[in-house]
């Protein structure tokens, strides 16, 4: 199908798949397979030289993931994208592939924890240089970015904190010093965010998340220019991460971006109604929504994003322990790390998804000790609500 | 757009139309299959057939082996519009309870190995065993089978039967006189099992042909306790041949499945009770089966390498009071063991002298087989008749199907004979320990 | 399937036994008991379809009306022979249209015959014991030419077996069994 001018949900069920190739079946076979013949020696030499288009090996490209590159690239707006093992894998596949030793990298201060982790510890091992700027305000960027810059990184909506960051200025601020930007779209997805339609160059994705929505794979996705996912397709995954997507990931991945924007429409319309009933909670100290009229960067957020996700971090009364306690007293809501699933999911950032920040790290990144944050599932809204005004309600006596 | 390849078997076609002639002017003949195009695998040695057979490269895109067509529904056209008016939709893909190319291949795998000219996979053996024995009865019809079935299939004959106003009557599978004399007008099939369950009585598959083609009756047998290396019943003239594929044929115990395999007259009559009843294998099974399928030689090999080290060391043991294992001289049924095995397989059944609270304590000091039914997967699996299988009988019925007290029904898996041996060696050792302490 | 007849199976039935001729051959049975007067029950025994036997479990009763002395609990000889006829007639008819790829919408065959029942009395007349003559018209309605229709008709009569056996001389073979009891 040719997807232009197709609405979001009709590309995200049919882009990417002829049945007519495959035995007529409505829906794309699942090649488990590690290697593929070729017609001939000849014909093989042809594919490894890179003459002849096709698949000789599963690490390098899969019919089954092919279907899938395909069709996120076209939700993202991008020309080609590639699928890798877990967020991770695609974070570290990319970053490979775009930097060497005495090239610099500009992060956000808040990412994910592991990203961070592999950005501040891993890469300057091998003679990166890695400079932390809070882009909330991209003059920020514009004071430290150099001509050794090669790659500008960062997430908006930023993990745990939501806070947002105008991929647009950063865009303008980073292409004019010839730095690559690359921008993690986790948080949002491509039914709130395209990130590539606001100037950035490479986007990846955690897929476990809502791009999975059920909790069941662990998968990886990076999407952009046609040569730069060649590169990181043939340099970062091939050579250097291995980091492949099993083709059975890859039609689970597929089957849960089907629903993906009807899931994500329930997503934040039920999250809209919990922040408003956390934010009259008295022994809710912040709420952090980007729908809430009074969250910090409300312009940006209606500027960048068109529904404003299922991720709600908020601060209760009593600092950690008066979170964890809260924590512990829920019932629906289960208490686990990831998000973007059917289950709402609630965790503590301080001690597990940030845990590679140092405390003194987190307070100067925004992360406060008594965080939670809360994956808003695909459940009722009143029953996520009652839980959560459960636990609280005895989290107010308590702390009184 | 570009004349699109048959999705289906290329070699299956429309019958001509007669309109000059009779209906013998029809020429469309029937073929083994339904099969993909391609290579088949039919005269090369079994291992060879087990890796090769039904698997197919991706002619698009020259992935090796089957992908995984986990798919409900096909895109129809003009042929397959074509193959339902014709009546060979089982040809073509259709919608993936008639077929889907992951069953095929599994199903063409199956076909080969055990030199069939068609087979269709299940959700389960017994949804193939009711599939494959309604379709090959009629209203009124009386079947002859054995009187130690399977319990599942006794179940069959024995509730479902008489509600669809059929009858059976249940015979010792060794007594081929009291089989004949069981025949009436109205019989028109008798259903064994090649090997029984539990005491592992070798049936004599070739008498009971002898006796349906006298009788102008089917012989359906159930061969799930000897796979294809070891038996392949259709040789000996058998009409139709069904496994529980959960068992042997998969080996992995991971999944739930069925295959019927025989000549393609009797397959083409199965296959419509199939989309009635419903029991259709999903292409994530048929892709375990097909990749489980493709080790069943080496495994059936160290199944009985492992089985037949056990059973001897067994037999030697004070404890024990009898072992039966067809590929030992001392199981009754040795002689035709060897005529009609060519190996042996992972069951072996023995008795444990001090009766059935002996055995239980001997299966309570085992670590390494599993307390658990089912047989053929490639971990040892251990169970007792009296407390599993034949629970619902009184002792003096289970000694009259052989399981006397003592009884041990156990599933070698390809574990290391050494490792087995032991470990019932510390737990024949611990229970005699055991009973001087409480002594 | 075209007239809920599968042609491939049709044409794969033909094509084997034109390779082996045993397949093709047919044995039936049926018994009859006498109940009551002039009622009978028909009950068939099994079948053999080429060297495999098949259960063939119905029973149906014949009887004569009233007027003829019976209790008219169930069609008479007469009309059971017209049944037999005319389904199998049917049976050519469709399976000969599904052959020719002719789609039928609707087949009503009308049997009407007269019997002089001088003969079974034994009454001296001229004329014959059974059906001197057996009238049928076929109403048909499908995707066919008034020509193609009169020709499948023509076929369909050729190649009906009970029809042929109607029309052509059939040797009919019989003994009889007796018991003498005491009066």
């Amino acid at each position: 199908m040719n997807g232009t001018g197709k609405g979001f949900s009709t590309r995200a069920i049919h882009i990417g798949h002829d049945p007519r190739e495959s035995q007529g079946a409505l829906n794309p076979p699942i090649y488990m397979s590690s290697t593929f013949t070729f017609d001939s020696a000849e014909a093989g030499g042809a594919m490894f030289s890179g003459e002849q288009p096709g698949h000789f090996y599963s690490r390098i490209s899969n019919p089954t993931l092919d279907v899938l590159e395909t069709r996120i690239a076209d939700l993202e707006g991008a020309e080609a994208g590639l699928g890798t093992a877990s967020g991770m894998g695609a974070i570290t596949s990319t970053l490979w592939s775009l930097v060497q030793a005495g090239d610099e990298v500009i992060i956000d201060k808040t990412l994910y924890g592991c990203t961070f982790a592999f950005l501040t510890h891993g890469l300057p091992r091998f003679g990166v240089k890695v400079t932390l700027v809070d882009m909330t305000n991209p003059l920020n960027l514009a004071q430290v970015i150099g001509a050794q810059t090669k790659v500008v990184y960062f997430e908006t909506p930023a993990n745990p904190n939501n806070r947002l960051i105008d991929i647009a200025a950063v865009s303008e601020i980073a292409h004019k010093h010839g730095a690559k930007v690359v921008v993690d779209n986790t948080y949002a997805t491509p039914v709130i965010t395209r990130p590539i339609e606001h100037g950035a160059d490479i986007v990846v994705h955690s897929a476990t998340k809502f791009l999975s929505g059920h909790g069941d794979v662990i998968a990886g996705l990076v999407v952009g220019s046609a040569e730069e996912i060649a590169n990181i397709r043939l340099v970062g995954v091939k050579d250097m991460t291995g980091a492949v997507m099993s083709p059975l990931t890859a039609m689970l991945l597929l089957r849960g971006i089907k629903t993906l924007d009807l899931r994500m429409a329930r997503h934040c319309e039920t999250a809209a109604k919990v922040a408003d009933a956390l934010q009259s909670h008295p022994a809710v100290l912040k709420v952090s929504y980007p729908g809430l009229a009074g969250f910090d960067q409300r312009a940006l957020a209606e500027r960048q994003m068109s529904k404003f996700g299922g991720m709600i971090p908020f601060e209760v009364v009593g600092g950690k322990p008066g979170g964890i306690a809260m924590m512990n007293r829920l019932n629906l809501i289960q208490r686990a790390v990831s998000l973007g699933d059917a289950e709402s999911l609630i965790q503590h950032p301080a001690s597990m998804t940030h845990s590679t920040y140092s405390p003194e790290e987190r307070a100067a990144h925004g992360i406060g000790e008594g965080l939670v944050r809360l994956s808003v599932g695909l459940e009722d809204a009143g029953d996520i609500i009652d839980d959560l005004m459960e636990a609280l309600g005895q989290h107010n006596s308590y702390a009184a | 757009m570009s004349k699109t390849p048959v999705m289906g078997d290329p070699n299956s076609v429309s019958p001509n139309s007669t309109r000059d002639g009779w209906i013998n002017k029809l020429d469309r003949k029937r073929a083994e299959g339904p099969f993909f195009d391609g290579h088949r695998v039919r005269n090369q040695g079994f291992s060879t057939q087990a890796v090769h057979a039904g698997t197919h490269d991706d002619p698009r895109t020259g992935a090796v082996g089957t992908p995984i067509y986990q798919a409900s529904t096909f895109i129809l056209g003009e042929d397959q519009y074509g193959s339902v008016e014709g009546g060979f939709a089982r040809d073509r893909f259709i919608y993936s309870r008639y077929g889907n190319p992951s069953q095929w291949a599994v199903q063409e795998k199956l076909a080969t190995l055990e030199g069939a000219e068609s087979a269709i996979v299940f959700s389960s053996g017994m949804a193939a065993i009711t599939a494959s024995v309604l379709a090959l009865v009629d209203k009124g019809a009386h079947v002859v089978a054995a009187s130690d079935l399977y319990g599942g299939t006794f179940n069959l004959f024995n509730q479902e039967f008489p509600s669809l106003g059929m009858s059976a009557t249940l015979v010792d599978s060794y007594d081929l006189e009291a089989i004949e004399a069981a025949i009436q007008p109205n019989t028109q099939m008798l259903y064994f099992e090649v090997i029984t369950n539990p005491v592992l009585k070798v049936v004599d598959i070739p008498a009971l042909v002898e006796i349906a083609k006298r009788h102008q009756i089917r012989l359906v047998v159930d061969s799930t306790f000897a796979p294809p290396p070891v038996m392949r019943p259709l040789e000996l003239g058998v009409d139709l041949v069904i496994h529980s594929a959960s068992k042997y044929l998969n080996g992995h115990s991971d999944l739930i499945a069925g295959v019927a395999a025989g000549p393609r007259k009797l397959v083409d009559q199965i296959w419509p009770r199939l989309l009635n009843y419903g029991g259709s294998l999903d292409p994530h099974a048929c892709f375990l089966l097909e990749r489980g399928l493709k080790t069943l030689p080496i495994r059936m090999r160290a199944h009985e390498e492992s089985a037949t080290a056990l059973a001897k060391y067994l037999e030697t043991h004070p404890a024990v009071d009898r072992v039966l294992y067809p590929m030992l001289p001392s199981h009754p049924d040795h002689a035709r063991a060897k005529q009609l095995m060519k190996m042996g397989t992972g069951n072996v059944t023995f008795f444990v002298k001090g009766g059935d609270m002996a055995a239980l304590k001997l299966m309570n000091h085992l670590r390494l087989p599993k307390q658990a039914t089912s047989l053929g997967g490639v971990e040892s699996l251990i169970s007792l008749p009296f407390n599993s299988s034949q629970a619902t009988m009184t002792s003096r019925q289970r000694a009259a199907i052989g399981i006397d007290p003592g009884c041990v029904r156990l599933s070698v898996g390809i574990e290391d004979a050494s490792d087995l041996i032991a470990d019932f060696e510390q737990a024949f050792t611990a229970i005699s320990t055991k009973e001087m302490t409480d002594a | 399937m075209r007239n809920n007849i599968p042609t491939a199976a049709l044409s794969e039935f033909v094509n084997e036994v034109a390779d082996a001729p045993e397949e093709g051959l047919m044995s039936y049975g049926l018994e009859l008991d006498w109940e009551s007067g002039t009622r009978s029950r028909a009950q068939t025994k099994p079948m053999l379809i080429g060297p495999h036997r098949v259960s063939r479990s119905f029973t149906w009763k014949a009887d004569e009306p009233r007027q003829l002395m019976g209790n008219n609990h169930g069609p008479n000889p007469q009309e059971l022979l017209l049944s037999g006829l005319g389904s199998c007639m049917m049976v050519a008819f469709v399976a000969g249209a599904t052959a020719e790829a002719i789609q039928l919408e609707s087949v009503k065959i009308d049997f009407d015959g007269t019997l002089d029942l001088r003969g079974f009395m034994g009454l001296g007349t001229n004329s014959t014991v059974g059906f001197p003559e057996i009238n049928y018209t076929i109403h048909v309605t499908g995707d066919a030419t008034a020509e193609q229709f009169e020709d499948l008709h023509r076929k369909s009569v050729a190649h009906s077996p009970n029809a042929q056996t109607i029309v052509n001389p059939v040797a009919l073979t019989g003994e009889i069994i007796c018991t003498q009891i005491e009066g």
